[in-house]
């Protein structure tokens, strides 16, 4: 049963990305220039791979975990645990991560190592770069998860679940890259873009990985990121505490 | 050991009146009502007492004891659990405590019972002998061995119940919280749970409070009780005072040859009693009698339905928790 379920999931995720890519060469051919916004075809390609890649690798989404705990009432049984909750929360979805990480990021990993060697196209990514690239894809995951968990936070306030997940999910995918690259925004969304901490969760490190963020480009990138993890960290606390206070259990 | 000082939980509920209409009022002017779950409660349990905590639905139980767990935050009062503020340092007190809800489980639902027991092995900071030596006390009493290698998914409820007091026993807390532990168990089974908290209770002084509407429980658990009603509570003292002082009702069961066809007893004016002083029940070949102890001695009740039937078999019983406790929800008081 559970092999089912994992073939469907990595199927549709790579079914996705594929179309994504698909829809880029329709762009591509319809456009009189053969670079748009500094990406060639291929480039471009190489940065939805990457996306996919780092999507995958930074994959954390507490937010079902705590709609269901809470309207459930089963949001008690973690509370009488002498654990944090947000701690709790976050190795239970590292389960998924490590299961994301296997199925997803191995797979794409190797299709980009593929795609740059059938193309010739070797040094489209900065291989160098790797290592940093992974430490900043970590940076990405705890971005990634503090950011989600005190968005669902919301559940606690606001007793409605569908519609935040969608609107959050939103904000996610425009926001760190992952439709289209950040420097394609508007002067206005791009602003935007850089007050929100989502673009420390894939733009960061798919642009390094790209080889397009380097020297002190890069330490600032990666400085970026590190003061979003902090600050989210303590944010993530405050706002837990403040729906702890708050909280009314459901069930007897 | 557990202070309670005029501990209040408010909650907010936003009032929609019906229909579609009312939705969408509701959507933009909701009005507000203020509900007191709790009421200025106050009271003291000390290390190794066995309290049973009961009320009617919706008394306030679950709520007090959620604030005493640390799940919910009071609107107003204090608690104190060991010196600790449970809802201020909810992770250090959550190590001192168990906790067995009835309807839901703490273990991991798709795994094998014996790895729950690992994991809380390690949240509970448990040395290894330490842990061998609680696990095969739980093993014994409990029977755990033969499904503990099964998933938690595929358990029997009872088998699932007997996990989850081992479970919340397992780290040796110091206060053990029961709601509604027995709920749905087998006789045997019932038993087997009351053996184990008996045994803990003995064994390590461990501080009980058990909510539930098994009044059977209780009798054989706690000498201590507390009733709350609508938030407030209403009595706290021992089974033994209530039985004295409400237990003025005796109840006897005959078992007739005769038919019991529908004619009235009459028993009200036989005794000049008031009617209202009487419960009669008729069922097939058993007649079941409550009466006030004071006013008819059993010698008589009994002498008056003999004269009157052909009666097989007597049994008589003092007065049920179960009465007692329900004329107290009834009446909102207790008047000793």
């Amino acid at each position: 049963m559970y092999r089912v379920h994992i073939l469907l999931w990595v199927f549709g995720d790579f079914f996705s990305l594929g179309l994504t890519i698909l829809l880029w060469v329709a762009i591509y051919a319809n456009s009189p220039t053969e670079m748009i916004r500094g990406f060639t075809l291929i480039q471009m390609i190489f940065y939805n791979l990457i996306i996919h890649l780092t999507g995958s690798i930074t994959y954390m989404s507490p937010l079902s975990d705590v709609a269901e705990d809470y309207y459930d009432g089963r949001i008690s049984m973690s509370l009488i645990k002498p654990a944090s909750y947000a701690i709790q929360l976050f190795f239970r979805n590292l389960g998924n991560n490590l299961f994301s990480n296997l199925f997803i990021t191995l797979p794409t990993f190797l299709l980009i190592a593929a795609v740059s060697l059938a193309t010739h196209q070797t040094e489209s990514l900065a291989w160098l770069s790797f290592p940093v690239f992974l430490f900043s894809s970590l940076l990405g995951l705890f971005i990634n998860y503090f950011a989600n968990f005190i968005f669902s936070n919301l559940v606690f306030y606001t007793d409605a679940t569908f519609g935040m997940f969608q609107l959050n999910q939103a904000i996610v995918r425009i926001f760190s890259g992952a439709l289209i690259p950040l420097n394609f925004f508007p002067g206005w969304l791009r602003s935007l873009a850089g007050f929100l901490p989502y673009a420390g969760v894939q733009y960061i490190p798919a642009m390094i990985l790209l080889g397009r963020t380097t020297g002190n480009d890069l330490l600032s990138a990666i400085g970026v990121q590190v003061l979003w993890v902090v600050f989210l960290g303590v944010a993530a606390q405050l706002v837990w505490s403040h729906s702890l206070s708050r909280m009314k259990v459901m069930g007897g | 050991m557990i202070e309670v000082r005029n501990l209040t939980k408010e909650f907010v509920k936003y009032e929609k009146e019906k229909g579609l209409k009312g939705l969408v009022k509701g959507f933009f002017n909701a009005k507000k009502v203020v509900k007191k779950a709790v009421d200025n409660i106050s009271f003291t349990i000390n290390e190794g007492e066995m309290v049973g905590y009961i009320g009617a639905n919706g008394a306030g139980k679950s709520t007090t004891i959620k604030m005493l767990t640390g799940i919910l935050t009071p609107t107003s009062g204090e608690v104190r659990i060991d010196g600790i503020i449970p809802y201020q340092n909810r992770v250090e007190n959550a190590k001192k405590i168990g906790v067995v809800f009835g309807q839901r489980t703490q273990l991991w639902w798709d795994l094998p019972l014996s790895e729950s027991f690992l994991i809380l092995k390690e949240i509970y900071e448990m040395p290894d002998a330490f842990y061998e030596e609680q696990m095969s006390f739980f093993n014994r009493i409990l029977n755990l061995d033969e499904f503990i290698k099964s998933p938690v998914r595929t358990l029997s409820l009872g088998q699932r119940m007997r996990a989850d007091i081992a479970a919340s026993l397992l780290h040796n807390p110091k206060v053990l919280y029961l709601d509604e532990p027995t709920i749905g168990l087998d006789v045997n089974a019932k038993q087997r749970m009351r053996d184990a908290i008996k045994m803990m209770n003995q064994k390590y002084n461990t501080t009980v409070i058990l909510t539930t509407h098994d009044l059977d429980d209780i009798a054989e658990l706690c000498n201590r009780i507390l009733i709350i009603d609508n938030g407030k509570v209403i009595y706290d003292g021992s089974l033994h005072e209530i039985k004295e002082k409400y237990g003025t009702t005796k109840r006897i069961e005959f078992e007739v040859r005769d038919e019991l066809n529908d004619e009235s007893l009459n028993l009200a004016s036989v005794f000049n009693v008031h009617p209202d002083e009487l419960e009669i029940t008729r069922e097939d070949k058993k007649l079941s009698i409550v009466f006030p102890k004071l006013k008819i001695s059993v010698a008589q009740m009994t002498e008056e339905i003999l004269r009157r039937f052909d009666v097989q078999d007597i049994s008589i019983f003092d007065a049920d928790i179960e009465r007692i406790v329900a004329r107290i929800y009834d009446e909102g008081k207790v008047t000793l």
